[in-house]
């Protein structure tokens, strides 16, 4: 065995071993906080579409609309289908889902638990129609909430009366 | 001179990596972050543009013929949504060739992270027979 051919010390060992655990210790909490800040992001981007989502279906169809019904939480659209039919479509809020025609629209979603708080829909004017959709993260607790109006753009000659209560 | 050894090139190499992997993360979360604040803001001026598109739209004919702006027409005086003050500026002008429409155009402005940020959306609306 050649002079030379040195190891490390115990000592050596001795103190580097608790460096490294700090070291990777540090780093591996750095980056699990980040990884789960990272996953909170990403549960906020679903709050948006779980808002969004229904907020942009709804404005679709009252754009349409021939009849406008609101009963509280509830709104009936009143819509020509494509074979020329009258049909509705009814979305409620239950038990923090939106549902429309009893089918779940929010809810399923995987990262975030999210919870639509409220589902308000008032006449503001004649044939304008005011909806505001508000959703709740419990994992972060945000709160993210969507507001808009719709005129209504019914054929002439239909003269049926809304109703709202 | 027995022990002049300074850094290997793998160890250096190997430090640079794990520095570089939580470099990586923060940027990964700053990126997600950042884009989903933007998202948000944005969606929330396009459906108060919407708002008050609509609203205008809904007013009597004398008012749409003849304002030149109109103030926010939703609920409150000042629009706070989603943590953002929004400005809603409403600008009426007539239209070349058709005196019974006039453009009406919704500029949303708001302040994100010390930016400016603007929207701006036009609809055509019918204000005289």
């Amino acid at each position: 065995m050649r002079n030379d051919e040195k190891g490390q010390g115990l000592l050596e060992l001795v103190i580097s071993l608790p460096i490294i655990a700090v070291l990777l210790i540090s780093l591996s909490t750095a980056f699990l906080y980040f990884l789960k800040l990272y996953t909170f992001s990403l549960s906020e981007f679903e709050l948006q579409e779980q808002v969004r989502m229904p907020m942009e279906r709804i404005v679709r169809e009252l754009t349409y609309a021939e009849k406008v019904e609101i009963y509280g939480n509830t709104l009936r659209i009143w819509i020509w289908n494509d074979i020329g039919r009258q049909q509705s479509v009814t979305y409620s809020l239950d038990k923090s889902k939106l549902f429309k025609d009893a089918q779940p629209l929010t809810g399923g979603n995987k990262l975030g638990d999210i919870m639509i708080t409220k589902f308000r829909c008032v006449q503001k004017k004649p044939e304008v129609i005011f909806v505001e959709i508000e959703g709740r993260n419990r994992l972060t607790q945000h709160h993210f909430s969507l507001e808009s109006a719709v005129r209504l753009h019914r054929k002439k000659g239909n003269n049926v009366q809304n109703k709202f209560y | 001179m027995a022990r002049e050894n300074g850094f290997f090139l793998l160890e250096t190499v190997l430090l640079g990596l794990i520095l570089m992997a939580a470099a990586e993360a923060f940027l990964l979360y700053s990126t997600t972050e950042h884009m989903r604040i933007n998202s948000e803001a944005a969606t929330t001026a396009a459906f108060l543009a919407q708002e008050q598109l609509a609203l205008a739209e809904g007013q009597d004919v004398e008012t749409l013929s003849q304002a030149v702006t109109l103030p926010w027409l939703g609920e409150g005086d000042a629009v706070e949504k989603n943590g953002y003050h929004y400005e809603v500026e409403t600008i009426l002008q007539e239209t070349v060739g058709d005196m019974s429409l006039r453009e009406v155009t919704v500029n949303i402005s708001w302040t994100e992270n010390h930016k400016n940020k603007k929207m701006s959306f036009q609809r055509v609306v019918k204000c005289r027979d």
